[in-house]
């Protein structure tokens, strides 16, 4: 299972539990796919945001995203995990926040509910795209759509309560 | 003598076991008993055979050890003071030698003191336990000596047992009673009745078990055998209580229910009071309407009560809920029923101008005149309905029908003056016209084929001896009334005498809405015709779907539309010319090269579609698609006129039958002779004597008992081609059909002879010639195999294929049952139904296309609106009402119950279109093949009323619960698996039986689930972050939408190829342990998904197929084919292309920035074979792209492990068996259902026992905490309890034995126990926990903990 970030790197057969069949002698397209968005992120890293593998797996990435000025989030670093499905980019990454955050649209244990992480996503879309939307989040949470519906309902009925909550957990925890 | 060895046994105690046994005791001992009596004149060979079988009375010694015994116990029984217990021993005693016909031969006077000394004890107030056996003594006495009932009847036995059933102090003594008094009453009638036995048996009939009612209903019949006229009185309370039993749920109730009316009328000739009872409780409705008749016929009096009682709005009221009209009623419009009612009405009115001198008659026109208003309400109420009816009736070959139908006509014609458009509307006048018509060609033919029907075979039948209420019981040799051209005539003269003036169309019996829609459809057939190329021109395409529009406005505004309308409007014809593009003839499809017109025909259905089905938001009840199923549905009832046939119960006759196997058997079997055709030189003559074959025997089984006989070169043909069709074999000068069986086969060509089929000893008795010659293959025209060829090639290049291959094109409808005479217009109605059923199933793949059309066709249609929304029309408004309850009647006889043998239609019909009959049936026929026919005789046997589950022969295996895949292996080398049940015992465990079974389906279903086997596909987005390197090969895979076979690339290395040989191993275990499990109807616990099963079912998939079982695949797939499309047509339209015009094409990317390669998405070892992974796609090589990704996915990658599980799953039975199915109706076959529990459902379905009843606290606690279970608690208590997550189908009420709550006794605090199960008998023991909250602790700690292992408890 030696899979180096850099070129050459083989593909499946690192994640996920139905992968035991998989070969990692030749490289996937997935594998392709994920070393070129790797090296565009390099080339062009949306604005305060980082990511990249986390070890030697090309499937398991980190990133960290900085909330944006004018949001409860501001300032604090928000660590993400992503995981890559070995036929990646046909299916959604897995992206789930470490940091704790209170946010209507995640949940305790990290679970994001965003939809082109789930039925919109579309092969077009990238690491970077969904990074970008994950940090809009930040500003414009989407309350209809919540992944902690008590959050979302402190949002909508007393935004000034939930914006205090949001900002003493991202100084507790993000900071 | 079995029987009588359990009802000696039989506890007074209610026990429900016991009980169980002596129904069937009960229910058969008094046929036998009749028959051992010598007073029955018919006395059949059988029968005869049949008492030989009794214990002869050989030794002298026994006779007289048991006459003293029998003296003994009459001096103890007659003895002044005897005690209770003495008494009791001494009665079982003597119902000891009573029921072991041991009885010596006893004087008269012993008889008359035993007949004492019972109704003595009978009335032996202080001991139930005396009564009890005392009446029982008298039953059997009955039983053994006959001619001593009438001792009994001068002791006032009769009057001692109805004060006891009138009394009803004990159940089990009354019931004793009930059966008492059958026996009695079987001899003297009289006397009972006398007595007062009517009221009752009747009176209390409610508190007996069913087997009980049905013992009284049958003693009530014996006493109706007698009445004398002045005896109604004690008959009068009966009425009500016997129509009111008619409603009942049991067959046989109803049954013996109707025969004590009819025996009542015909006892009670004419009588005015029992007519007024009949009428007021509601007779009519329950279509008795020859008894009624029969009634009318007799008496003006009666008729003036039946139309002051309103009998009009009763009358329509069976028409319309039994008619054409696909009505939701359960009641089934039954041929016979609508010809009774006819033949009501025509005693009802009074006649014409014959016999105007008749008495009756002219109290009749009498009555009529006097009660003009009932005439005007018959005219509104049921004339319309009546005509439809009459109509349908004329087109029906029976001369009899045909002319009550004209008569009643006739009447309505002159009694008043209904518009002739009604008659129009319904086609009476068309009718009467094609009898005309025939009539100057086929009056003779029709009359002397109908006189040699009913004259030579059964006079019964003829109807015009139906008014005789018996005329089955009395066998006068009535002669048929209808003289040969009566008919004919009648049809003249009301064609000339009503329907002469009027238009031309009024002449020609059309009105106006069928000219319009003629003139639509015609219009649509010329337009179609104008340039027959297969060019699609948009302008022709535009002017059809006009058209087509135009004829769906029509249909839909005129809802008033009689069916007959429909059928001769053209439209049916119109439109399957429009969808197949003028490739449809005679009920075949593909004249000329289907192929061809693959494009225009996809084309026109998705227009069809676009037409007709509803869109979002709007219900599909009154869009055309299911008005028109409606109007075809409907005319498929009023032209079909398939024969339900039905044999009386076979004798149990031993015959040994030569064909198929050479064994005994029980059931009737035919008797053929072969001989040679003239002219045939290369076979032997046949020398032998006549052969019996059992009815199921193929062609094939004859030929392969013949061929060695007439053929020289037996040596060598055996051990050549065994499969090939050497004879030709006719009977009557008619080939036999390979695909039928001896039964159906026999049965066909008598119908095609116009024989009414019979089927009694005639049928049976009669010697079947058939003629043999040599077979020749016939020369196929090249075409019908280079085209099916044709098809199959070009499959997986144009994804419409899968249309044609799905909808059947192969022609098979052409082979219905084409002896109709309009026969066209069936296969018409029928080829229609099942593309419009086919359309509606594919709406979501039909509307796929379009959008990917619409896509490619117009650049203002983005990606985003390739989303559909499709309602269908359910499946369930396909059924067919009047074809499911007749093959339902079919299914109920009992050659079909023993051995399947059903006529052709039933299998012609459900290979064609299974969806004209509900899922019920079809599950019923399903199982009716499920086994072998000969395990089916050899289980006949074990149970002679029907065959259950329980009575097949089972087969017990051992299996390893720790191995259980390998074990299965080796279970299903195991021989005969296949023609028993399969029983599960684990090894080192006791228990046995369903439970045990039941969890093997379990387990193995969740063995096959495991990752480390590679048979699935696995969702690979739902692994989550912490399992990120280790692969646990043992867990289940993920597959929310059900499992799908994971692609094998075709070459692969050679580690690959030993995983893969396992694979393919697992699929073919997996097919025989589905094929073993839809067998035996147990439950999987084995997601598949709707793709899968479609396979099994043999369909093919496409590429819309993918989104049922991977969403973000098969939507990506789509979007792909969209942009491939829009491509192509671009190529073609303009020369001028440029890569610039498909920069970004998808979604504003390039495809090349996808970065994907010819490797399968997820299996990167799964590559194109010329390619090598190497080259990068892109929009020039998208298209190869989809097709590798769709052929790995859906065909080549998967083919393999299909094919292997279609393997094991034919060892078990022919996998074609299930294509009467669905997906969706498979997988409920073969998964049963789980839903939410409601307390009603929970209480008539549940038994409690042994200490609790339904309203003990504990129990009342339990139902709370069963409907407050979760999804899994629910199926882990299933699990616990039955064995099984979840049930079979049908729910809890399937379950069989029920599910039954005991109560557990248990020595210290029943708080601290556990409740413990019997997972063979659904047994759940319940300790008497002393709270709700307690008893769900307890409860759910035991159906976590006692999972996965069988114990005693």
């Amino acid at each position: 299972m030696s899979i180096s970030g850099g070129s050459g790197g083989a593909g499946g057969g690192s994640v996920g539990r139905g992968m035991s069949w998989c070969s990692t002698t030749s490289v996937s397209s997935s594998g392709k796919r994920i070393q070129k968005e790797m090296s565009e992120f390099g080339a062009y890293p949306p604005e305060d945001c980082s990511a990249g593998p986390k070890g030697d797996n090309l499937y398991q990435w980190i990133a960290a995203i900085i909330g944006p000025s004018g949001s409860p989030y501001e300032g604090a670093i928000f660590f993400l995990d992503i995981t890559f499905p070995t036929d990646y980019p046909f299916k959604p990454p897995k992206v789930m926040f470490k940091t704790r955050i209170y946010h209507c649209n995640v949940d305790l244990d990290g679970n994001i509910s965003l939809d082109i992480l789930k039925d919109s996503w579309r092969p077009t879309l990238t690491i970077s795209k969904v990074l970008v939307a994950i940090k809009s989040m930040f500003t414009e949470p989407d309350p209809y759509n919540p992944a902690v519906p008590n959050v979302a309902y402190l949002y909508l009925e007393d935004r000034a309560k939930h914006d205090k909550i949001a900002s003493e957990w991202t100084m507790r925890f993000a900071t | 003598m079995k029987n009588r060895n359990t009802m000696k046994s039989r506890k007074i105690a209610p026990c429900i076991s016991n009980k169980e046994t002596h129904t069937s005791s009960s229910s058969s001992s008094p046929s036998s008993s009749i028959a051992s009596s010598s007073s029955l004149a018919a006395m059949d060979s059988d029968e005869s055979s049949q008492s030989e079988q009794r214990p002869p009375d050989s030794a002298a010694g026994a006779a007289a050890s048991s006459r003293h015994k029998f003296e003994k116990i009459l001096t103890i029984l007659g003895a002044e003071g005897a005690d209770e217990s003495s008494l009791v021993a001494e009665l079982r005693n003597l119902c000891d030698l009573l029921s072991f016909n041991e009885l010596p031969r006893i004087s008269n006077e012993q008889s008359d003191s035993l007949a004492v000394v019972l109704v003595v004890l009978a009335n032996y107030k202080t001991s139930p336990l005396v009564m009890l056996l005392s009446v029982r003594a008298m039953t059997y006495v009955c039983d053994a000596a006959p001619a001593s009932t009438r001792f009994l009847v001068n002791q006032h036995a009769v009057r001692a047992l109805c004060a006891k059933l009138g009394s009803i102090e004990y159940l089990d003594v009354a019931e004793q009673c009930v059966e008492a008094l059958e026996k009695i009453s079987f001899y003297h009638p009289q006397a009972c009745l006398e007595d007062g036995a009517v009221m009752a048996l009747l009176s209390y009939i409610d508190f007996f078990t069913l087997s009980t009612q049905r013992i009284a209903v049958r003693a009530v019949v014996n006493i109706c055998s007698k009445i004398p006229a002045s005896c109604y009185d004690k008959l009068k309370d009966a009425v009500p209580v016997l129509c009111n039993l008619l409603q009942y749920e049991d067959q046989r109730l109803v049954e013996t229910a109707a025969i004590c009316l009819i025996r009542m009328v015909k006892q009670l000739n004419g009588c005015s009071d029992l007519l007024d009872d009949l009428c007021k409780h509601g007779l009519i409705r329950q279509g008795l309407m020859g008894l009624l008749s029969g009634l009318a016929s007799k008496k003006a009096s009666a008729i003036t009560t039946l139309v002051e009682l309103n009998i009009s709005n009763t009358l329509r009221h069976i028409l319309s809920s039994n008619g054409f009209s696909n009505s939701t009623h359960s009641h089934m419009r039954d041929d016979l029923q609508v010809s009774e009612v006819l033949k009501f009405l025509n005693t009802l009115l009074p006649p014409l101008q014959r016999n105007c001198d008749d008495q009756l008659a002219s109290d009749k026109n009498k009555v009529i005149t006097d009660h003009p208003e009932f005439l005007q309400q018959l005219e509104t109420d049921i004339l319309p309905i009546l005509l439809e009816v009459a109509s349908g009736m004329c087109s029906q070959n029976d001369a009899h029908i045909q002319m009550t139908a004209l008569r009643v006509v006739e009447v309505f014609l002159q009694r008043s003056s209904p518009s002739l458009n009604a008659f129009m509307k319904e086609g009476v006048i068309y009718a009467i016209d094609a009898i005309l018509k025939h009539g100057t060609t086929r009056s003779s033919k029709v009359s002397s084929s109908s006189k040699r029907k009913f004259g030579a075979d059964d006079v019964q039948r003829c109807l015009c001896n139906n008014n005789d209420l018996d005329s089955s019981l009395s066998s006068t040799t009535g002669s048929c009334v209808l003289e040969d051209d009566s008919l004919y005539k009648l049809a003249r003269h009301l064609r000339a005498g009503y329907f002469a003036k009027g238009s031309k169309h009024h002449k020609k019996g059309l009105t106006k809405m069928i000219q319009r829609l003629r003139s639509l459809s015609q219009k649509l057939t010329d337009t179609l015709n104008t340039s027959m190329n297969n060019v699609i021109s948009d302008q022709k395409e535009k002017q059809l779907s006009q058209i087509l529009g135009q004829i769906m406005v029509q249909l839909n505004e005129y809802k008033s539309m009689s069916t007959f309308e429909f059928v001769e409007s053209g439209l049916v014809q119109a439109f399957l010319n429009y969808l197949l593009n003028g490739q449809y003839l005679d009920g075949k499809f593909g004249v000329g090269d289907l192929s061809n017109h693959f494009h225009v025909i996809i084309k026109r259905f998705e227009v069809f579609a676009k037409c007709s089905l509803p869109n979002a938001g709007q219900n599909w009840e009154n869009q055309p698609l299911a008005l028109l199923i409606q109007r075809l549905l409907s005319s498929l009832h009023s032209l079909e006129n398939n024969p339900v046939i039905v044999n009386d119960a076979p004798e149990t006759k031993k015959t040994y039958a030569a064909i198929p196997t050479g064994r005994n058997t029980l059931l009737p079997c035919f008797l053929l002779c072969f001989v040679r055709e003239e002219g045939e030189t290369t076979l032997r003559e046949y020398g032998g004597d006549t052969v019996t074959a059992e009815p199921f025997s193929s062609l094939g089984d004859i030929e392969k008992y013949l061929w060695p006989k007439i053929s020289d070169n037996c040596v060598e043909s055996s051990s050549g081609s065994t499969e090939h069709q050497k004879l030709r074999l006719c009977f009557d000068g008619q080939q036999l059909n390979t695909s039928m069986t001896l039964y159906q086969s026999i049965i066909q060509l008598q119908m095609k002879a116009g024989a009414d089929v019979i089927k009694g000893p005639r049928f049976w008795n009669k010697i079947y010639k058939i003629t043999y010659g040599a077979h020749v293959e016939p020369v196929l025209s090249n075409g019908g195999d280079s085209h099916l060829g044709s098809i199959h090639d070009i499959e997986r290049s144009y994804p419409e294929q899968f249309l044609l291959n799905e909808m059947g094109f192969s022609g098979m409808i052409s082979e219905f049952h084409c002896d109709f005479e309009d026969s066209s217009k069936i296969c018409g109605v029928l080829s229609l139904l099942k593309l419009l059923e086919s359309l509606n199933r594919f709406a979501f793949h039909l509307m796929s296309q379009a959008q990917c059309r619409a896509f490619a066709g117009d650049k203002t249609v983005t990606l985003n609106d390739l989303r559909n929304s499709i309602y269908p029309v359910p499946q369930i408004e396909f059924v067919s009402h009047k074809l499911t309850s007749k093959l339902q009647q079919q299914m109920k006889d009992p050659l079909a119950v023993f051995i399947g043998c059903i006529p052709s239609w039933c299998d012609q019909l459900l290979a064609v279109a299974p969806f004209l009959f509900s899922f019920e049936t079809r599950c019923q026929y399903f199982h009716m093949h499920a086994y072998s026919s000969s395990l089916a005789t050899i289980t006949s046997l074990a149970t002679p009323n029907y065959r259950t589950l329980s009575s097949l022969p089972k087969r017990r295996s051992q299996i390893t619960r720790g191995r259980i895949l390998d074990s299965a292996v080796k279970l299903f080398d195991h021989q005969g698996i296949t023609d028993a049940i399969l029983e599960v015992v684990y090894f080192g465990e006791v228990g046995t039986g369903l439970g045990p079974t039941m969890e093997f389906y379990t387990l193995i279903s969740h063995e096959f689930q495991k990752v480390g086997l590679g048979m699935w596909r696995s969702d690979l987005s739902f692994s989550t972050l912490g399992s990120d390197l280790k692969v646990d090969n043992s867990e289940s895979v993920l597959a929310p939408h059900g499992h799908f076979p994971r692609p094998w690339a075709i070459r692969m290395s050679a580690t690959d190829e030993a995983r893969f040989s396992e694979v393919i191993k697992k699929y073919t275990l997996l097919g025989k342990v589905v094929a073993k499990a839809l067998q035996d109807r147990r439950v999987l616990d084995l997601p598949l998904s709707k793709a899968f099963y479609k396979l099994i079912l043999g369909k093919e998939l496409n590429v819309y197929d993918v989104h049922s079982f991977d969403p973000e695949l098969g939507r990506t797939l789509v979007e792909f084919q969209s942009i491939v499309e829009r491509k192509r047509i671009l190529e073609s339209s303009s020369k001028r292309i440029t890569r610039s015009m498909f920069k970004s094409c998808f979604r504003g990317v390039k495809i090349e920035d996808l970065c994907l390669d010819f490797s399968l998405p997820g299996y990167p070892d799964y590559t194109l074979a010329d390619n090598a992974g190497c080259e990068e796609v892109t929009v020039n090589n998208l298209d190869e792209y989809v097709s590798f990704l769709v052929d790995a996915t859906i065909h080549n990658g998967i083919s393999r492990q299909v094919e292997a599980f279609k393997s094991g799953f034919n060892e078990v039975f022919p996998i074609q068996r299930l294509q009467i199915f669905t997906e969706e109706e498979l997988e409920h076959l073969l998964c049963g259902e789980l839903f939410a529990w409601d307390s009603n459902e929970l209480l008539n379905n549940m038994k409690f026992d042994h200490g609790y009843t339904a309203s003990s606290p504990q129990i009342i606690n339990l139902l709370e905490i069963m409907q407050g279970f979760e999804n899994s608690q629910q199926r882990a208590f299933l699990q616990f309890v039955t064995g099984a997550p979840k049930f079979p189908v049908g729910g809890l009420a399937a379950l069989n034995p029920k599910l039954t709550v005991v109560r557990k006794q248990s020595d210290n605090q029943p708080d601290w126990d556990l409740p413990s199960v019997m997972t063979c008998a659904n047994y759940l023991k319940l300790p008497p926990y002393s709270s709700k909250e307690i008893m769900k602790e307890r409860l759910l700690l035991a159906i976590s903990e006692g999972q996965g292992s069988f114990h005693l408890s």
